[in-house]
């Protein structure tokens, strides 16, 4: 898997040049890009259009973000890093759909302008970068660590079942992009109390660990109105969820597992 | 101000500019530099239309975060 | 800054739009001038959008809630708290709420396919029917009118919501009592 990666990067130069060469004809793609400046506050935030021609640009969203930044309006800032959806930085809402900028391809058979804005209902604290510090002072509340009190003897590693690894399968690939839960209703209304889907499948993911022996104070940290059950398996967040994740199922997992242990 | 109940803005505002001030008071001998900068921040928006809720908002999460920084004890100075 | 807020409203006639650049020219110049920030000078007010519509912010501040700025509690290395571990509004609601639709839901397709229920059985999916309702419309209420920001209102339509149930409840017990009960009620309004 690795190696064929790599073969795939050592050929992308190439082909780009080629397909540059091919066409061009420039092939011009309008994006409307979401604006606040937090040094102007009185100033309301706006769209602001911009123009890059796609047949010398990269295929993702965030392609066109950096050729933006770099050739017409260095002011624009957004967050990015990995450039191919490992970090979860360039999380934003693109055409109304909460994704990573780096995984998005731009249509370019569309003549309909690219919508970006940040990830809705978080403080904005410039351009497409959102205050995410609630986010994460939630994700510390559920103690996102190994937890437990004995030790193998040997002083090694915890060792688990292949089944019990298989557990966490599509659980630890999270990455915390905060996409899911800023499309989440339940969590624009109330994210003060609601936890959201992406803490809460972390919350799981401790949860099903055979190495964590937490599980019972995990369960019962979450056993309010608020905390965990304002989740009503709307689904917004597995379908926006850029790393194909589902987070509704975690959340249903935990409710299904709790109402076990109460009875 | 007899006879003019304030708002709970208003009164946000106020405490956010009293704790700005307190705060300045532990400063040691910086107690001028933290002061004069508080003021002026304040002063910056002055003329802010007292309706501009959204901005006033977030003026007012603005200065809570940069207060909790001016608070830290190893915060020594401030230039403006 | 507190005659900044509470400036009266009658200047917005005056408000003009003005180039951040003169703000900011009359804000240096008052703040050298002034004395002390609470004692604004009578400099004209240049005011940005002060015709402004009334914007939700005020419908919260009529019941005095106030939010933490950003929702920040505590510094940014703090946790959230959690609310109070409570088993009767988690999982219990959660699990009576799948339970009651259990009970209901097949009684009314029997019901629809039959035409006609016992009257004990009617009773009970009367019954059910409405606590299923009544969590429904409670749901609502913690999403939408929530303690945390309607400390008064929230729990004012907890309790409207209960008078509602309670009267629907009487309702149900004249129909299963005197009428034909819920399933005879519902066909003769179906042909009416």
């Amino acid at each position: 898997m690795l190696r064929s990666t790599t073969k795939l990067f050592k050929l992308a130069p190439l082909a780009r040049f080629q397909s540059t060469a091919a066409a061009a004809q420039p092939l011009m793609k309008k994006f409307k890009i979401y604006r606040w400046d937090p040094d102007t506050p009185e100033v309301k935030p706006k769209l602001k259009e911009y123009e890059v021609d796609m047949n010398d640009c990269g295929p993702m969203v965030l392609d066109a973000l950096i050729k933006i930044k770099n050739e017409q309006d260095p002011t624009l800032t957004f967050r990015r890093s990995c450039r191919e959806g490992i970090c979860g930085s360039c999380a934003m809402n693109i055409n109304g759909e909460n994704t990573l900028a780096c995984l998005c391809k731009v249509d370019k058979t569309s003549s309909k302008p690219e919508k970006l804005y940040p990830l809705p209902h978080m403080w904005v604290v410039r351009d497409l970068v959102p205050d995410l510090t609630h986010f994460y002072q939630q994700y510390k509340a559920i103690e996102p660590y190994l937890q437990r009190s004995t030790f193998p003897a040997d002083g090694k590693e915890i060792v688990q079942s292949i089944e019990d690894r298989a557990k966490l399968d599509g659980l630890y690939e999270c990455i915390l992009c905060a996409c899911c839960s800023t499309s989440c209703p339940s969590y624009w209304w109330n994210q003060q109390e609601y936890l959201g889907p992406a803490v809460l499948m972390q919350a799981y993911r401790w949860m099903v660990d055979s190495r964590d022996e937490a599980t019972e104070k995990r369960e019962t940290m979450l056993q309010n109105s608020m905390t965990l059950y304002r989740c009503h398996t709307i689904m917004n967040c597995t379908r926006t969820c850029p790393k194909g994740l589902n987070p509704g199922w975690a959340i249903a997992e935990i409710k299904k597992d709790i109402a076990k242990a109460s009875i | 101000m007899a006879g003019t109940a304030l708002t709970g803005l208003q009164k946000q505002v106020l405490s956010l500019y009293r704790r700005c001030i307190r705060e300045s008071a532990k400063k040691g001998p910086a107690r001028d530099i933290f002061r004069h900068f508080s003021r002026s921040e304040f002063n910056r928006y002055k003329l802010l239309n007292k309706r501009d809720f959204t901005t006033i908002e977030h003026l007012l999460r603005l200065g809570t975060k940069r207060v909790d920084t001016m608070a830290n004890p190893n915060v020594k100075s401030v230039h403006i | 800054m507190l005659r900044l807020l509470s400036r009266p409203s009658l200047k917005a006639s005056l408000a003009i739009s003005a180039p951040r650049s003169v703000n900011l020219l009359n804000a240096g110049l008052s703040s050298r001038l002034s004395k002390s920030i609470l004692s604004q000078s009578a400099l004209p007010s240049i005011g940005i959008r002060s015709l402004s519509a009334t914007p939700k912010r005020l419908v919260f501040e009529q019941f005095g809630v106030k939010q933490p700025p950003g929702y920040i509690v505590g510094t940014v290395n703090d946790a959230v708290k959690l609310g109070k571990p409570d088993k009767v509004h988690g999982p219990y609601h959660w699990l009576f709420e799948r339970i009651d639709i259990l009970v209901f839901a097949p009684l009314i397709g029997y019901a629809i396919s039959a035409g006609s229920l016992p009257p004990i059985l009617d009773a009970t999916m009367g019954l059910f029917l409405l606590a299923h309702m009544h969590m429904g419309f409670g749901s609502c209420i913690t999403d939408y009118v929530p303690k945390r920001l309607f400390p008064k209102l929230g729990p004012l339509c907890f309790f409207l919501l209960g008078c509602g149930t309670a009267v629907s409840a009487y309702g149900l017990y004249k129909l299963e009592t005197e009428e034909e009960g819920l399933v005879g009620a519902a066909k003769t309004l179906w042909r009416a």
